[in-house]
């Protein structure tokens, strides 16, 4: 039999969680724990092979409190059950030491699915949880990809600077604040990492920005 | 309450310290950069060196216009000062440190640099030095209430100021004059125009002893006092003297320009309402417009125009009046200047109804409408930055007189105990032992309550700064905290209710194969999935749990995510020094900033590609927000700036910067800066 450790808060939730269960004889729910500190002496002297955990409880952070588990027991698999479908999340949670991701509007079928793969030792995500990690990769993908290092206001700027006019004179051509510039200016040397405009010059066209 | 400023509002006489102290070898009038440095890098004494970067930082400030290369300058010289207890020094530095701030109406900063004057006044060993700085922080500080409308607490300041040039510098009749002059600006702005008049009359005896400006001035003030007082021939009189200033007076080009442009816009105004002699007013707004177009002055000329309108159509005369109108109110919105554009239109307005276009009249009427609601905004964040800082005035004002109380009663405590002493001596012979022990008696009564008293006063103090503390936080986060509530509620209770029937229904339909052939059953539990990802939808949009657990820079993130799955456009987000998080209210205002400004992209901007940028370097926080979208014209009523409000004030929570430029068809740059002061 598969032991299984339930931690949420919500008392329906573990129900419906068990009343899922009912009838696959080969799975068998040993506690269900309300906050992160019951679950941490719960699991002092036992170790289920599945833990289902909610990642938003009263006490402890469900990601910490995953990190919190792993640390002392690298044997169980632990699931996020939750119904935050955030990328973020999501990786943290795995980098944590998770080996699922499930939602809470789950069906019976994607419970049972998620605790075979990750009993076999595969990573499981539901799959709007996928299709999150997947945008978040698409989008930082194509940012990467496409998108400039400098705004377009930035590259005004620094264009100007070349041409050798000083803060006031190019507030003065682009109907902008001295203040703006500057601004502006200051972002320019933080993000070429350096600490004067000569050596901005210098390192942008090195990075043939200009 | 700003509104009764406009009119009749010219100049609020600042002192600007430089000039009235150092006069040492340096002269301010020719400043030359190369031997300032020369004299920083070189002298052997650190007095000079302190009056070299002050002049530096000045220079660099008003002429170069690099601000942050004289911040720096100014710094550098009041720490040096503050090395050197070079009392003149510091004072300078904080006057300088004020003006500025007050020059970029940062009223906060401003005001902290007058009040830590006053503070440090008691310290001054220089009597003068000390009478000299606390008359001109009072008078400047009358002048940060007089400009945001607040006259009363003006003339209150003002009125401390003149009582120590009175008492104490009766002599210096240019800076007596000064306050005289701003006191009665103050009375007539509140409606006491005879009081004005009786400080004005108090230059009388020394009236031609004063610098030509000066004189310039109170005619002014002098003419805007009779008019009120509705003596309007002695107004008129006044107009002459003006003229006569202009023939002999020895003024700076720029002066001279600048008083004869405020001269043919005073005698137009009199000629209009109060001789009715349309021609003579035609002339003089001719002249006041000729004047305005050469000193490049938008609002001179845009006021001009709106003036000869005005004239055309006192005289009915509407064919003339609406061109010069209508190129005025052009003007207006094209420099944003957002009052007189309100009164230009309704001018126009006016105009064509009178002319039987009532078409445009509406159009025009609809659009004062929106000036108006418009200008109602603005006004009001505005004047909600003035109320915060006015708040932080008093309290600071409150603890300094707090400080200044307990000091008093401890000389009192120190000189009732000399006295002990000195009778003690006396009778030391016999008394000797009682008086010894009567004396540690009182001493150690003084000790406990003297320990007592601070110990209450610290509790007193750290209240009234929790308390503030608390007070303005809820007004920031109150609505945040109600919306995290909300969705916390949505979250657990109604999402984990719809997750639980789910979890039932999918076990019902696992149990009876014969539901799934149920339409109604499949029906039913198809609307209970959507509900339950609606409700996981409408709170995450309330508060996203991504920005508690993980903080701005990942919410922002997943912002630009699922904007960019949209397909409609590709939102990218860049960040430096963003590796710390800020704390939790102003990474939620942030968040929401963003937000708001991607939704606005989203809807107005019809761009395909937007830039999210974070810029922290030490305490600053820049954040860059750019598309490629149409633009608008800033000065446009579009509902595009409704967004924008709602930013603004947000930015002004923070205490930070906005700033925005937009091309046609290239697309808006919106760029904010932000102070962070923690950790």
């Amino acid at each position: 039999m598969i032991s299984i450790l339930i931690i949420d808060d919500h008392p329906l939730v573990g129900n419906g969680i068990s009343t899922m269960l009912k009838g696959e004889d080969y799975l068998g729910i040993i506690g269900m724990c309300k906050t992160g500190n019951e679950a941490l002496t719960f699991l002092t002297d036992t170790q289920p092979e599945i833990i289902l955990l909610d990642i938003s409880l009263p006490d402890i952070d469900g990601l910490e409190l995953c990190s919190m588990i792993r640390k002392n027991n690298s044997f169980s698999k632990i699931i996020g059950l939750t119904s935050t479908n955030e990328a973020g999340i999501i990786t943290q949670f795995l980098s944590r030491g998770g080996n699922g991701y499930l939602l809470k509007n789950m069906e019976r079928a994607e419970l049972l699915n998620a605790i075979n793969e990750v009993m076999s030792g595969k990573i499981f995500l539901s799959t709007a949880a996928n299709q999150k990690i997947l945008e978040q990769y698409n989008s930082v993908n194509h940012a990467l990809k496409n998108t400039s290092v400098l705004t377009r206001r930035e590259k005004e700027i620094l264009q100007l600077l070349y041409e050798g006019l000083n803060g006031p004179q190019i507030a003065g051509r682009l109907f902008l604040s001295t203040y703006t510039i500057e601004s502006h200016r200051k972002n320019l040397m933080q993000k070429l990492n350096v600490n004067s405009t000569q050596q901005l010059l210098k390192t942008a066209r090195e990075k043939k920005l200009l | 309450m700003s509104q009764c400023f406009k009119s009749g509002y010219r100049y609020i006489i600042v002192f600007f310290s430089i000039i009235l102290f150092i006069s040492s070898a340096l002269n301010a009038q020719n400043v030359n950069e190369d031997s300032l440095l020369a004299i920083i890098k070189e002298s052997k004494f650190d007095t000079a060196r302190i009056d070299a970067l002050l002049l530096l930082a000045n220079y660099q400030i008003k002429h170069k216009r690099d601000d942050s290369a004289g911040m720096k300058t100014l710094f550098e010289a009041k720490a040096l000062s503050q090395k050197n207890n070079y009392q003149h020094g510091i004072v300078q530095c904080l006057l300088t440190t004020g003006n500025y701030f007050r020059s970029r109406n940062d009223w906060t900063k401003s005001m902290d640099a007058y009040n830590e004057i006053v503070r440090f006044s008691p310290q001054i060993k220089v009597d003068s030095l000390k009478q000299k700085s606390l008359m001109m922080v009072y008078n400047n500080l009358g002048g940060i209430y007089n400009f945001n409308g607040d006259f009363q607490n003006s003339l209150g300041y003002r009125l401390k100021s003149l009582e120590i040039v009175e008492k104490l510098m009766p002599e210096n009749f240019n800076n007596r004059a000064i306050i005289y002059l701003n006191i009665a600006s103050d009375y007539r702005q509140l409606k006491i125009p005879l009081k004005g008049l009786d400080y004005l009359n108090k230059t009388a005896p020394f009236f031609d002893k004063l610098n030509s400006r000066l004189k310039m001035e109170y005619y002014y003030e002098y003419y805007e006092n009779y008019i009120k007082t509705d003596s309007s021939k002695t107004a008129g009189e006044m107009l002459g003297k003006i003229k006569e200033g202009l023939a002999q007076f020895d003024l700076s080009e720029f002066q001279r320009k600048d008083y004869s442009l405020m001269l043919s816009k005073l005698s137009g105004l009199y000629q209009l309402t109060i001789e009715k002699d349309y021609d003579a007013a035609l002339q003089h707004f001719d002249a006041a417009l000729t004047m305005a177009k050469e000193l490049e002055s938008n609002t001179d000329i845009t006021e001009g125009l709106y003036n000869i309108g005005s004239v055309y159509l006192k005289q009915k005369n509407y064919p003339q009046a609406i061109p010069y109108l209508q190129t005025a109110y052009d003007s207006s919105v094209n420099h944003s200047l957002k009052n007189q554009s309100l009164k230009i239109a309704t001018g126009l307005a006016e105009a064509f109804s009178a002319n039987g276009n009532t078409v445009s009249a509406n159009q025009y009427l609809s659009k004062a409408l929106a000036l108006q609601n418009e200008i109602y905004d603005d006004e009001k964040s505005k004047e909600l930055n003035f109320l915060e800082a006015k708040y932080q005035n008093e309290k600071k004002e409150k603890e300094i007189v707090d400080l200044t109380l307990s000091n008093t009663e401890q000389q009192l405590a120190v000189v009732k105990r000399n006295r002990l002493l000195l009778f003690g001596g006396i009778c030391a012979t016999a008394l000797l032992i009682i008086l010894g022990l009567l004396y540690r008696s009182i001493r150690q009564k003084n000790i406990i309550a003297e320990k007592e008293k601070s110990l209450k006063e610290e509790q007193i103090k750290f209240l009234e700064r929790q308390q503030q503390v608390v007070s303005l936080q809820s007004m920031v986060n109150g609505q945040e905290t109600e919306r995290t509530r909300i969705a916390k509620d949505l979250h657990d209770g109604l999402g984990g209710l719809f997750s639980t029937i789910k979890m039932q229904l999918s076990t019902l339909k696992h149990e009876e194969k014969s539901l799934e052939t149920n339409e109604l059953f499949q029906k039913s539990y198809e609307l209970v999935d959507n509900a339950s990802v609606e409700v996981r939808r409408i709170a995450h949009n309330m508060m996203p749990e991504v920005l508690i657990k993980l903080g701005l820079m990942q919410a922002i993130q997943e912002l630009c995510n699922s904007i960019n799955a949209g397909k409609l456009m590709s939102v990218s987000m860049q960040s430096y020094g963003m590796e710390q998080r800020l704390n939790a209210s102003t990474e939620m205002m942030l968040f929401r900033i963003v937000q708001e400004l991607l939704n606005n992209i989203i809807k107005h901007a019809y761009a395909s590609e937007a830039i999210i940028q974070f810029n922290r370097d030490g305490q600053r926080l820049s954040v860059t927000v750019e598309d490629n979208g149409r633009g608008f014209n800033l000065a446009d009523n579009s509902g595009k700036k409704a967004g924008l409000e709602s930013v603004k004030s947000r930015v002004n929570f923070l205490n930070g910067k906005f700033s925005i430029d937009s091309e046609k068809e290239i697309g808006t740059t919106i760029l904010m800066d932000f102070l962070i002061n923690e950790g």
